[in-house]
């Protein structure tokens, strides 16, 4: 069995919540699906039911991963252009966190000799050291006006 | 559910060794980007030497780092739901005095 659905059942049955794989599965795929579909219907701008940032609510600076949710608005409702503009570091988190979920997940021998190298204390230190740095220049504001984000 | 036999079974290092634990890599960045950044931070720099301590061979580290990175995003995942709901009190209140001050 996968160690990671054995991890999180064990957790689930610590606190007395036992579920089978299947169950498990689908139920994570319900999930993504309707904050989807909550996030296309509902602009997070404005809306009073869209989680707001912590830490830009009490430093006034964005997060690394601050402008995710409009991110996703606008990309769902058809305008990938001004997605972008709200976190261009998307392009990196996204696909590197698609891989970490797909190389966890899958058993294949041909997946876990990726897994190897995606998830390599290096390239997770790497990816790290990218968030921390992104995090401090998409704060700066000449590159805001450089590169037109919102 | 028989945790001995699923260490055994299907376990590349034989049926008396351990099997690798989960680095909880997953939880650590979902924890990071949706929760509470400081805390998720170090549940990812743990979860990193899950994989490290494991290939040089500190078996029981690397156990102990794979329950640390699952700690630390359990933490981070609380903290930053704890947060959210203050934040959604803190402005039902501020409402709700701000709505009361105009009907007074």
């Amino acid at each position: 069995m996968n160690s990671f659905y054995l991890s999180t059942l064990n957790f689930f049955s610590q606190i007395g919540f036992i579920v089978s794989r299947k169950f498990y599965i689908i139920g994570l795929g319900v999930i993504v699906t309707l904050v989807l579909v909550f996030l296309t219907l509902v602009d997070p701008a404005t809306s009073v039911f869209a989680p707001k940032c912590m830490f830009r609510y009490l430093t006034g600076y964005d997060c690394p991963a601050c402008g995710i949710q409009r991110a996703i608005h606008a990309l769902l409702n058809g305008d990938i252009a001004i997605a972008l503009r709200y976190n261009y570091f998307l392009l990196i988190s996204i696909p590197y966190f698609i891989a970490v979920v797909i190389t966890t997940f899958c058993k294949a021998d041909s997946i876990e000799k990726i897994r190897y190298y995606v998830q390599h204390p290096k390239v997770v230190k790497i990816i790290l050291a990218l968030i921390i740095i992104w995090w401090v220049v998409r704060n700066i504001p000449y590159v805001k006006i450089c590169f037109g984000m919102l | 559910m028989n945790n001995f036999q699923n260490q055994v079974q299907g376990n590349p290092y034989g049926p008396q060794m351990p099997q690798k634990p989960d680095n909880y890599l997953v939880w650590a960045i979902l924890s990071t980007l949706l929760c509470c950044l400081p805390f998720g931070i170090v549940a990812i720099v743990k979860s990193s030497k899950v994989d490290s301590l494991w290939y040089a061979g500190n078996h029981s580290e690397a156990i102990q780092a794979s329950n640390d990175a699952k700690k630390w995003s359990i933490i981070s995942a609380v903290v930053g739901l704890v947060g959210g709901l203050l934040y959604v009190i803190l402005y039902v209140i501020l409402v709700a005095i701000g709505v009361g001050a105009e009907l007074m």
